[in-house]
């Protein structure tokens, strides 16, 4: 997501371009003379790709939520739609109300700033900014609950529900709009030369540190390491609704980077989308074959939840980049990723860290591998995405996410809000925490508690 | 599946009036996919109709429902198309963990947690017991309440008692390996699972088929590279019911293997000399087997210095046997009996109660007597039935004991 259009064909050509092909195009009809401008229609087909991207990537919360649904025991699946839920409609609420501009304050000393209220008031056709505020607010938000959705996974299963909605209002209100308008907010990052495209970083790496933060406060779930050390596996419930959950996700991924080039119309802009797009896929593709093949090097035999998760890894890792780099790039960055997180999964289960959806691997790890891809295979400007900038801009958003959450959860340990007891933790959040079950006719069957 | 009730002819026995012929078909990947299941009845009881699979009871007041029941249960416990070799039962805590063995592996599943997956069942056994720990299940860590061990019987499905236990060296340097050594539908032979396979001796009952069973399994552990020495694996634990049979082919020699705290016996069968590992305050029986007195004076110094309980092979020698030596084998196990422990069986020991049937032929009033004797640590325990269960101990009926003992513990692991 980039709101600065740097070294790029000026606004005044796109659109001078575009006046040519859409005047050809209405000359054959009816309303040239009181038909809309040309300006007007090259508004309209921006915004309208904004609001498919927007909805593409609000629709990535259905993916998240059955990824992790699937991906952990019947008993917690309530909760963990719950949650979904929440990071979406707190989130909403929350970044309307200051966390939109905290990301886009305007005119600020580039660490932090407040433009106010809500969403700005902006003349319907302002050609040097495109899309409309209310469009771009609506893609904006959906990043956000994004950030925080990545959380539910890794925590699932242990953590308390009041402290989840503490969370989610802390990292959609104020962490990610803070870090968000370090570079997408025109601040000192931003000044400094760091590039991340559509979120690698600013997303992901900040979700899946937060993650790791959370997994490593509130600690494993029961039975999931044993005392010399070796790991359990605690089976999802439902791994037909996992896959279909990462399918989501693939889909929507296709509003998160192709819509944050934030406008369709000029020919540089219109190919870049495609560009963009075309390189996602080319990533989530080497990413899943990648943790495939790792998968039975690994486990002798190739491993679906791996997998599916490689195909997310390699998503991560080209949303930073995914407007600058080749196809054959994206190739290779994809399939790194793929590896990466098959390998971060592993090294988790050794340290005793319990992640029970893989969310540090894959947005923690492959979204900073996103970032230093950015520099390895990009196509900038000099002083743009060095590797050293890179570096340190990855860092920064690993620290801040993982020390203000660590600090959170820690906080919400201390006052007792933050893990359930082992006999809610058997019994299962759904019940506990909420009152009900989603598979009633099979928890309550009879030889399930023996 | 497909389950069939038919009159139980063959028993002419008011106690099980029915066998349950259940017929798994391909549902299973079992070589054994039918089962007679004996179908209970109990007249004073509401739900008298009853049976046991894998340790679970379905109960009802008509016979016809039984099928249904079954059904019911068979499906919940096929796991990965498979029905359980083993299971774990948490007597206490009124819980039973079947045990599934895929490929190489033991599996335990627990409803909406963690698997627990190894190839060596004594590990599977140990996470699962952290687990229960952990959650609450078993009570506090260390205190008496644990999982024992159950064979399924691949003809039955009932639980069965292990007759012996194969065990590896306690090794700082691997895996812990015991398998559980059970008794064949017949009652011919012994079976334990070991390298994912059923292994198999049907050749009667004595130490040489004992013996037998644990050449073939510790030959397949070295295969597997999970024992370095044929010599690491023991016959132990010999449970007295057992030890009972392989005693009646066993002459004693006169003779014992002597080192300072060690003292093993020497019998003969069949020209062959087997050494018998006492252990203190239980009768459970360990055995060597040796083809001449050398060899099994060898084998036993070179597995009693593995195991820390000898300095060096010179230290063992053969002497005479004293009296006590061989009597000792002779007692009973009283703590099969439920609500003996080993203190109290100590304590019975001091007044000669040494067999079951000794056991039997006191009145509880007696034994109370006995208990008081004791001081505080025993005399709240209640022996009212304790004579009935030794009786059935003494007759060797028991799995009439068993189901007492079920009883007694208001224990059934009930299904709902």
């Amino acid at each position: 997501m980039k709101k600065f259009v740097a070294g790029r064909a000026p606004k005044v050509l796109q659109i001078a371009a575009l006046f040519v092909v859409v005047s050809m195009f209405t000359t054959g009809t009816a309303f040239a003379q009181d038909g809309p401008t040309t300006q007007e229609i090259a508004f309209a087909i921006d915004n309208l790709t904004m609001f498919i991207c927007a909805v593409l990537v609000l629709f990535m919360q259905a993916g998240f939520a059955m990824v992790e649904a699937g991906f952990n025991s019947s008993k917690n699946t309530i909760n963990i739609l719950f949650k979904n839920l929440i990071d979406v409609s707190l989130g909403a609420v929350l970044f309307f109300l200051v966390g939109y501009q905290i990301m886009y304050p305007g005119d600020f000393n580039g660490f932090f700033g407040f433009g106010g209220i809500g969403i700005p008031a902006q003349d319907a056709l302002d050609p040097n900014y495109l899309p409309h505020y209310q469009v771009d607010f609506l893609f904006q938000v959906a990043f956000a609950a994004t950030a925080a959705t990545i959380v539910s996974g890794a925590v699932a299963g242990r953590m308390q529900f009041r402290a989840y909605l503490v969370y989610s209002a802390v990292l959609t209100g104020i962490i990610y709009p803070i870090s968000g308008s370090w570079k997408w907010g025109g601040g000192f990052l931003h000044e400094m030369g760091f590039y991340d495209f559509a979120g690698s970083l600013i997303v992901h790496a900040v979700g899946g540190f937060a993650a790791l933060a959370g997994a490593l406060v509130l600690g494993p779930r029961i039975g999931r390491f044993n005392s010399d050390g070796t790991a359990n596996a605690i089976p999802g419930h439902n791994i037909t609704v996992a896959a279909l959950g990462v399918f989501i996700l693939l889909v929507g991924w296709f509003g998160f980077n192709p819509g944050s080039v934030l406008a369709m119309t000029g020919e540089a802009n219109t190919i870049l989308v495609m560009v963009t797009a075309v390189n996602t896929l080319l990533a989530a593709a080497t990413g899943a074959v990648a943790a495939t093949i790792i998968s039975v090097f690994f486990m002798k035999k190739p491993d679906i939840g791996m997998a599916l998760n490689g195909m997310l890894a390699g998503l991560v890792g080209i949303t930073a980049n995914a407007d600058s780099v080749t196809n054959i790039s994206a190739l290779i960055i994809g399939l790194i990723a793929g590896i990466l997180v098959v390998v971060g999964m592993i090294a988790l289960e050794k340290l005793q860290i319990d992640d029970t959806v893989g969310a540090f691997p894959v947005h923690g790890i492959c979204g900073v591998w996103g970032g230093i891809a950015t520099a390895l295979f990009g196509n900038f400007e000099p002083g743009i995405a060095t590797l050293s900038v890179q570096l340190l801009g990855s860092a920064i958003y690993c620290v801040w996410a993982f020390g203000t959450m660590y600090t959170l959860f820690s906080v919400l340990k201390a006052i007792g809000w933050l893990r359930v007891d082992e006999e809610e933790e058997v019994a299962g959040l759904d019940v506990v925490e909420h009152g009900t079950l989603n598979y009633p006719e099979f928890v309550g069957a009879a030889v399930v508690e023996i | 599946m497909h389950i069939q009730l038919v009159k139980n002819e063959a028993l002419n026995n008011a106690s099980v009036p029915y066998i349950a012929e259940v017929s798994m078909g391909n549902d299973v990947t079992h070589l054994w996919r039918d089962y007679r299941i004996p179908v209970y009845y109990n007249k004073h009881k509401e739900n008298g109709y009853s049976a046991e699979i894998a340790g679970f009871q379905v109960a009802s007041e008509t016979a016809e429902r039984i099928p249904d029941l079954m059904k019911y249960l068979i499906e919940n416990l096929t796991n990965v198309a498979r029905l359980p070799n083993y299971a774990f039962v948490a007597r206490r805590a009124q819980r039973v963990y079947p045990v599934y063995t895929i490929e190489d592996e033991v599996m335990v599943v627990t409803p909406n947690g963690p698997i627990f997956r190894h190839v060596e069942l004594a590990k599977v056994r140990q996470y699962l017991t952290e687990y229960l720990h952990k959650t609450r299940i078993l009570g506090k860590d260390g205190k008496s309440d644990k999982l024992h061990v159950r064979g399924i019987d691949p003809n039955t499905l009932g639980l069965r008692r292990p007759v012996f236990y194969l065990k590896k060296r306690d090794a700082a340097d691997g895996d812990p390996f015991w398998a559980p050594v059970f008794e064949n539908g017949a009652q011919d032979g012994v079976y334990a699972y070991a390298a994912s396979s059923r292994r198999d001796v049907a050749k009667g009952v004595g130490p040489s088929v004992v013996w037998d069973l644990r050449n073939i399994v510790a030959h397949v552990l070295v295969t597997d590279k999970r024992l370095s020495d044929d010599n690491d694996l023991r016959a132990d634990r010999i449970m007295p019911r057992y030890w009972q049979k392989l005693t009646e082919s066993m002459t004693p020699t006169g003779k014992a293997l002597v080192a300072d705290a060690l003292r093993l016996p020497i019998y003969e069968v069949n020209g062959k000399f087997i050494a018998v590992e006492r252990r203190e305050n239980e009768n459970r029986n360990g055995i060597y087997v040796g083809d001449t007195l050398a060899d099994l004076e060898a084998r036993v110094a070179k597995d009693m210095i593995r195991r820390g309980h000898l300095s060096n092979a010179g230290a063992l020698s053969v002497e005479a046997a004293d009296a006590s030596d061989e009597e000792n084998i002779a007692n009973d196990d009283l703590t099969l009996i439920e609500g003996i422990g080993p203190k109290i069986a100590n304590l019975l020991a001091e007044k000669d109660i040494l067999t079951f049937a000794t056991l039997a032929s006191n009145e509880p009033d007696a034994i109370k007597d006995i208990l008081n004797q004791g001081g505080p640590a025993y005399n709240r325990h209640d022996p009212t039935s304790w004579p009935e269960q030794a009786a059935l101990a003494a007759a060797g009926d028991w799995d009439m004991l068993n189901k007492l003992q079920e009883e007694l513990v208001g224990g059934k692991y009930a299904l709902a």
